[in-house]
């Protein structure tokens, strides 16, 4: 028996972690992680932020922000369409709320075992947001953030050190810190004392026109993390006199340059050098570290847990009355192609929106990649076949047609008809392909794709134990 | 409260006809100031191929076009040779067209007669074999091919340094500021009233002539003191590729049988463009999916794997064409005309400046300052054609410019590209950013798809007068690549907020209304694989905002003595 997930992405991996820890066979096809590789370093499962969504951030008498808890809730009265209202259910009753809780609980406790022994955490609660700054002065009410960015939660920060490193691009201290202060005043609540800190590193350590990604790879460096920790403990000396609060209440905020790797090991030290907290700030998408750590750290998970990996794409899945029963592979080793066919008892579709590949237009329409599967828009129209143009707003901002489509599902997470039956019984989808939702806008791409992929596995899981003799 | 000034001339429109009269002006001592509502160049010029070409296709009606053209783009090269590249074209001849290649020939050899005027090398027959050779991309279906040559320039960064000359010159140029109404008396126009868009202010503006140059607004302009200015405003779009998508530009026949082509333009490769009657509404203009298909079909017969290519953005333009009844688009003749109001009208004081093409703008200025000199009588000759542009004035070691300030060789060549000789002045700007500890770090790239520095956007932000984060996409071709701003828009609002005193809320602002011009010049030829692209850059925007409302008043550095003393008074 085996399943196969289609998807390289967190959403696949997910499913395919899950699914082996039932110990059942699995071969994950990937082409790559999509969407999932620029993530920034949040992971959000409710809503983070107002004004773009219609969901509040802080509560009615404004003193202090929502819960993840509240926001999931909000999500679930407020969104039919969401896949969470798929999933749960969306009668705003409390079973809803508390079988969403539980499932983001687990899920987390999950991904967060997956991910550990490679040095990368996931931290964050329902009670309670983090209050994180991105590399522009920007804040986000984090539910949970990965090991790096995670550290830096400004409540509970009496003083924020902003390092400011000469000649590092895409990252400018000064203007970090005055939106950040103007951010505290847009939501109305007490900011820390903010400080910029100059952290003179060796000319030449920043090169290439300042290119973060290549700063980021020296830290990967002994001798590389040598240099910055020694700027660190530098800066602590000279800054001395002007601190207030003891190091536990100070945050030494830096751009996100920690690596690709070994981000909890190399904060400890950094923390030591800074004689307070230390944490990255959020990447700002598409250029941040914290995408490909998350990948590496997958990778890792996938091949200690026995998964079997085929990097490649799917050029068809084979079918037979209402079930599919094969894919066929295009493989990649080095520059070369082989084909492969491979027989599967359940598959899942984690082929993500137009990023990821698993939606595209063709022949002036948007359609499903693999089995062109009905796409319906965040307003539950159906719209596979109509011009990519004509499903775009007028502004970035509001509602898109394009990019809040994708298949609609039963609560197994299987793909339905145009009559409202699933089109296959063992066919499933997660992920950004499931629509529904604008993950742009409610940033919550990661916590979709974390709680649908486990759903799958889940129901995956059911279907062949249902069906082995 | 209304700021006041007077001055001999006032300028209406920073497009290249205004920035060409105001350095003319200026070269001859004339006191001159020029408002423009937007950017520099940020209408007709910009929306233009940016190209010095004669015009091949005016020999047949319009010989007087083609022969100004080309005698005038042999000027522009010389006074502004590093904004100048040669494209070399390609014209592919297919069986079903209606010019056989003997006909094309003829045609092409009396072309030949007019390159020299502009170093342009005589054309050349390729047989199809040799043409394949030269550009697999092309069509099978080809019998032969020609080759001839042309020039194209960075138009809105030579508006820019028309501008700057004329300020060097004393001239005051100001962007974002309109003309609200002309200020009369007794019949006579004597200057206008000026709203600043950015911090609201009003300036009056006395002058002894006014020039209205606003190209397909100069009808609206001509309004203000009722006068009624006919044009046959004509639309054209550009589709802009991610990247080049062939070395030569080729030449492209449109189900019209209209000529078309698609060419290299710096970085990218555009095609267009289209002429089509507009009567909408200049200010929101938006590109129509015909005129997309339109631009693709042509362009597919010649280059049939056009669709594979990513179109990041569509640049539409309106041409200030002059008035003609009962001809189609193409048939209307690309002449100017410098119309004195005083003469046709009996509204002395008001002079305007319509049609033409941008490579004999430099003549068309010329002639212009001249019929405005005699007024003002001014007899000093004009010089435009003899004394180099900003940067103009001698070559410069690129190599040792990218050794000098550690910049990498692509930066530095693009940088001298725009900036010519000025380029090691431009990188001189790191040592005043407030970051420089202890000592001056090299460059930063801001914007990798051009690419531009920090010490760049410092530049036009301190000494060219920059006043907004979407100006710089037509000062420095910011974020108007690949990645239409995704990944550079946020850290250069970064460095201008820092050179100018924006506050937060401005930043913001500025960085919303880029990404949001991005998204509506993206969206109109939205297909393939740019909607990947568009789905990522969506999400990099939207996902790293703030809860900071934009306010364009949070100007806290508008007007700060930072800023250039020049561009401030008269």
């Amino acid at each position: 028996m085996r399943a196969v997930v289609v998807g390289g992405g967190l959403a696949g991996a997910a499913a395919a972690l899950e699914l082996a820890s039932r110990e059942l066979e699995v071969t994950l096809v990937s082409a790559g992680a999509g969407a999932t590789a620029l993530s920034f370093g949040s992971l959000d499962v409710a809503v983070p932020s107002p004004g773009v969504s219609g969901l509040p951030l802080r509560d009615a008498t404004a003193t202090r922000l929502l819960s993840p808890r509240e926001r999931l809730a909000a999500c679930l009265r407020t969104r039919p369409r969401h896949p969470y209202a798929t999933l749960f259910g969306h009668s705003g009753a409390g079973s809803a709320e508390s079988a969403a809780t539980d499932a983001v609980k687990s899920a987390a406790a999950s991904l967060d075992g997956w991910l550990a022994p490679s040095g990368l955490r996931v931290e964050g609660g329902l009670d309670s947001a983090r209050l994180l700054a991105n590399v522009r002065g920007a804040l986000r009410a984090s539910d949970f953030a990965f090991t790096g960015p995670a550290e830096g939660d400004l409540q509970g920060a009496a003083e924020v050190e902003v390092a400011a490193i000469a000649g590092l691009a895409q990252h400018d201290a000064r203007p970090l810190a005055r939106a950040l202060a103007a951010e505290f005043a847009a939501i109305g609540l007490a900011r820390p004392a903010l400080r910029v800190v100059p952290l003179p590193l060796p000319g030449g350590f920043v090169a290439d026109g300042g290119s973060p990604a290549r700063l980021a790879a020296r830290t990967d460096t002994e001798e590389g993390l040598g240099v910055l920790l020694e700027a660190v403990a530098g800066r602590h000396r000279d800054e001395a006199r002007f601190r207030r609060a003891d190091g536990e209440r100070r945050l030494l905020l830096l751009p996100p340059i920690l690596g690709f790797s070994g981000v909890k090991a190399k904060l400890a030290r950094l923390r030591e050098a800074a004689g307070c907290r230390v944490a990255e700030c959020l990447g700002a998408p598409p250029a941040s570290p914290a995408g490909l750590r998350l990948v590496r750290a997958l990778d890792a998970a996938l091949s200690r847990e026995g998964v079997v990996v085929k990097q490649g794409r799917v050029c068809a899945l084979e079918r037979t009355g209402r079930r599919v029963c094969a894919v066929r592979l295009s493989l990649r080793e080095g520059a070369s192609h082989t084909e492969e066919r491979l027989e599967a008892e359940a598959i899942l579709l984690a082929t993500g929106r137009f990023l990821g590949g698993g939606i595209h237009e063709r022949e002036g329409g948007v359609h499903e990649t693999l089995l062109d599967l009905p796409l319906y828009d965040g307003a539950g129209v159906r719209v596979d076949g109509l011009a990519a143009r004509r499903l775009v707003g007028p502004s970035p901002e509001g509602p898109q047609g394009l990019f809040s489509l994708g298949v609609r599902t039963d609560s197994c997470l299987r793909p339905l008809g145009s009559d409202g039956a699933p089109l296959f019984e063992n066919l499933f989808a997660a992920g950004d392909l499931v629509g529904g939702f604008d993950s742009a806008v409610e940033r919550t791409g990661l916590g979709v794709a974390l709680l649908t992929g486990l759903r799958a596995a889940a129901e995956m899981g059911r279907l062949v134990e249902e069906e082995s003799p | 409260m209304t700021r006041t000034l007077s001055t001999q001339v006032l300028v209406v429109g920073g497009g290249i006809n205004g920035t060409g009269i105001a350095r003319d002006l200026a070269l001859r001592g004339v006191r001159v100031a020029l408002v423009e509502k937007g950017e520099l160049g940020g209408g007709t010029s910009s929306a233009s191929s940016g190209m010095l070409h004669g015009g091949l296709r005016y020999l047949q009606k319009d010989p007087e076009v083609t022969l100004h053209s080309c005698v005038d783009s042999g000027n522009i090269q010389r006074i502004a040779p590093h904004l100048i590249f040669r494209i070399p074209f390609l014209m592919p001849i297919f069986r079903d067209d209606p010019i056989g290649p003997e006909l094309a020939e003829i045609g092409l050899e009396m072309y030949d007669r007019f390159q020299a005027f502009k170093r342009g090398k005589p054309h050349t027959r390729l047989s199809r074999e040799q043409a394949l050779r030269l550009e697999p991309a092309l069509s099978p279906q080809i019998e032969c091919a020609f080759t001839l040559d042309e020039w194209g320039v960075d138009a809105a960064r030579l508006c820019a340094a028309n501008a700057l000359d004329a300020v060097d010159r004393g001239a005051l140029v100001r962007t974002h500021s309109e003309v609200m109404s002309l200020l009369q008396v007794g019949g006579r126009v004597t200057g206008a009233r000026v709203r600043d868009g950015i911090t609201g202010e009003e300036w009056e503006i006395e002058a002894a002539l006014v020039m209205n140059a606003a190209g397909p607004w100069l009808p609206k302009v001509a309004r203000l003191a009722g006068l009624d200015v006919k044009l046959r405003p004509g639309k054209g779009i550009h589709l802009v590729f991610e990247r080049r998508v062939s070395d030569l530009a080729i030449y492209a026949r449109g189900i019209d049988g209209r000529d078309m082509f698609t060419f290299p333009h710096e970085q990218n490769s555009m095609a267009g463009t289209t002429d089509d009657d507009f009567y909408g509404d200049l200010d929101r203009m938006t590109t129509t999916e015909d005129e997309v298909a339109y631009v693709l079909q042509a362009i597919e017969r010649s280059i049939p794997g056009i669709r594979r290519h990513r179109v990041c953005h569509v640049i539409a333009g309106v041409r200030p064409t002059l008035f003609g009844f009962g001809k189609y688009e193409d048939e209307l003749s690309r002449d100017y005309q410098v119309i004195d109001h005083g003469e046709r009208d009996g509204v002395p004081g008001l002079f305007t400046i319509a049609g033409g093409k941008l490579a004999a703008y430099r003549l068309m200025a010329e002639d212009a300052s001249d019929r405005l000199c005699a007024k003002l009588g001014v007899r000093e000759p004009c010089r435009t054609a003899l004394l180099p542009l900003p940067g103009g004035e001698a070559p410069l070691d690129v190599a040792a410019l990218s050794r000098r300030f550690r910049v990498g060789w692509p930066a530095a060549l693009r940088l001298f590209f725009r900036h010519g000789a000025h380029a090691p002045r431009v990188l001189e700007q790191n040592a005043a950013l407030p970051c420089a500890e202890p000592a001056p770090p090299a460059p930063r790239i801001v914007c990798a798809c051009e690419p531009v520095t920090d010490a760049e956007l410092v530049h036009v932000a301190l000494r060219e007068g920059l006043r907004t984060l979407t100006d710089c996409s037509l000062r420095v071709r910011l974020g108007i690549g690949a990645c239409q701003g995704a990944s550079c828009a946020a850290a250069a609002a970064g460095v201008l907020a820092e050179a100018l005193g924006w506050s937060a809320e401005r930043a913001a602002y500025e960085l919303a209304t880029f990404l949001s011009g991005r998204w509506r010049a993206a969206t109109p030829a939205l297909a393939g694989p740019q909607i990947a692209a568009l789905e990522l850059h969506r999400a990099a925007d939207l996902g790293a905002r703030g809860f900071t409302r934009g306010d364009r008043a949070g100007a806290a550095g508008e007007d700060t003595p930072q800023r250039d003393a020049a561009w401030e008074t008269a």
